[in-house]
């Protein structure tokens, strides 16, 4: 599992998170949703240690340290054990789909170079881009790109997968697919995932819990029935209440 | 016969001798340059506390001194410091050991990655932050991410003011008579000093120099073309503009 007790970050004198206690088991997908500027990415990137959070207990896997301590090695083990999907991406411009994927196995995880290739191509396969191996990303749109991105952080074979708005870049004739990517990679169970979205209906559809984060805080942490459907908080409420859910999930 | 232009061409051959020597200093101290700008770079970015300001220093009075005085004082200075090296530590070391070129390289790549150095900085900053970070986020170390993204994106954002570096250089071997090395404008001046036709020997030198960085400057445009095309592939390339502007000499 993956754990988070009392994570705090703060910018400047802004305190970004106030104190984040949360728990994903490996398999669990975890959808965390809130209004822009609530803290849900700098949440996601604290994880990662994109950013470094001020304080802290963080578990992953039997692991667990002081935040506010990590070492080199605490970081170096939460980003091999984690995989980031950025909303913008982030596929390395000067390599092709299938450098973008063997490029961690090789140069972190110093698998061989065949064997990474091996992996890289079923990987593309199952995203479905096994025709775009050697295109370099300004060649594909903003759909495929992402799912080179998947495809890259699934190769890591991650201990828990963390997805940043991943669709909120992309056109809307895209977003299906990269939803149905992520959708099949949720239906492995192998890993556990932590998505921060504004798709409703996809969160709704796919996570087995729900977090509502406004202004650092957790207020709502249920499955996605409780948290749609009879959110305890006013805040919670409001938001909810503001983005259209369609119909077929009226509760 | 004031001026004979047949001996501005039969002197090219002899010359041309001497070729190897201009290219093996400006190919060594440009690449000694590199190496060099690339670590005052990373000092300034990363505002290493002491170095940075020494680094600071280096470059400004660098830039702010002509080439030949910089010359000569290496050429002077050396030995002297190497003496009281001797006598402070009871070493013997002899300046008769050290070749000629060794002063000539040292000083013109001092001299070039002072100016090499911003240019390397700049395109260093240029390469997108996101890149960094998809790189640390799949776990990559700081050397890894130095290493595998960082240098191959900042090379092809700098490679158009290196390359102007590079032909800078080849003009300036020109002025390593001072360090008592023999290469092409040296050679030319030796000759001419027996005949004295220096004017045919400056032409004749003239047009070896516009030849050669003519040719140099083609080949750099041909790989910068293919590093166009790459990246028109690859997309981006912001920054570059930044880079080529801060490397123009003062």
């Amino acid at each position: 599992m993956i754990q988070l007790q009392g994570l705090r970050k703060r910018f400047d004198k802004h305190q970004v998170l106030k104190g984040i206690d949360f728990t994903a088991q490996f398999g669990e997908v975890l959808a965390i949703i809130g209004a822009s500027g609530s803290g849900k990415s700098t949440l996601l990137r604290c994880i990662d240690f994109l950013e470094t959070p001020d304080e802290g207990i963080i578990t992953l896997a039997g692991r667990s340290f002081d935040a506010a301590k990590a070492t080199k090695s605490d970081i170096a083990y939460m980003r091999r054990n984690t995989a980031m999907v950025f909303q913008n991406f982030n596929l390395f411009k000067y390599k092709t789909a299938l450098e973008n994927i063997t490029e961690g196995m090789i140069t972190v995880q110093k698998r061989p170079k065949a064997e990474a290739e091996k992996r890289a191509r079923e990987l593309l396969e199952k995203v479905g881009l096994g025709d775009r191996m050697d295109y370099y990303p300004s060649k594909l749109s903003g759909g495929q790109q992402q799912r080179v991105a998947i495809a890259r952080s699934l190769a890591l074979e991650p201990r828990a997968m963390l997805l940043d708005e991943p669709t909120s870049a992309l056109d809307p004739e895209m977003i299906a697919e990269v939803l149905t990517v992520i959708k099949n990679v949720a239906r492995e169970r192998s890993r556990a995932m932590i998505i921060v979205s504004h798709e409703m209906n996809f969160v709704y559809e796919i996570a087995d819990r729900v977090i509502f984060l406004d202004e650092g805080e957790v207020l709502e942490n249920g499955t996605p029935l409780e948290v749609f459907g009879a959110p305890k908080t006013e805040r919670a409420r409001q938001f909810i209440s503001r983005v259209n859910l369609s119909n077929n999930y009226v509760i | 016969m004031i001026f004979d232009p047949r001996l501005v061409f039969t002197r090219i051959p002899k010359i041309l001798k001497y070729l190897p020597i201009t290219m093996e200093i400006a190919i060594g101290a440009t690449l000694i340059s590199l190496i060099i700008g690339f670590i005052v770079a990373l000092i300034k970015i990363r505002k290493v506390p002491v170095l940075h300001q020494i680094t600071a220093f280096y470059v400004s009075f660098t830039r702010g001194t002509p080439i030949l005085v910089q010359l000569y004082a290496t050429y002077v200075g050396i030995p002297i410091i190497l003496r009281l090296f001797n006598a402070h530590f009871g070493t013997s070391f002899s300046v008769n050991g050290i070749p000629p070129i060794v002063f000539a390289l040292l000083a013109l790549s001092l001299n070039d990655a002072a100016y090499s150095s911003e240019a390397i900085r700049a395109a260093i900053q240029a390469v997108d932050r996101g890149q960094i970070e998809a790189a640390h986020s799949i776990g990559m170390t700081t050397w890894q991410t130095l290493r595998r993204i960082i240098i191959p994106e900042s090379l092809v954002i700098a490679l158009p003011s290196l390359g102007n570096a590079f032909i800078g250089m080849i003009k300036g071997t020109s002025l390593v008579f001072v360090t008592a090395v023999v290469e092409m404008s040296t050679y030319g001046r030796q000759l001419a000093g027996r005949d004295f036709r220096y004017l045919e020997m400056y032409v004749t030198l003239a047009i070896i120099y516009w030849v050669i960085t003519f040719v140099v400057s083609k080949l750099l445009n041909l790989w910068e073309r293919k590093l166009k095309c790459d990246e028109r592939a690859a997309g981006g390339g912001a920054g570059r503009d930044t880079a080529a502007r801060l490397t123009e000499k003062v």
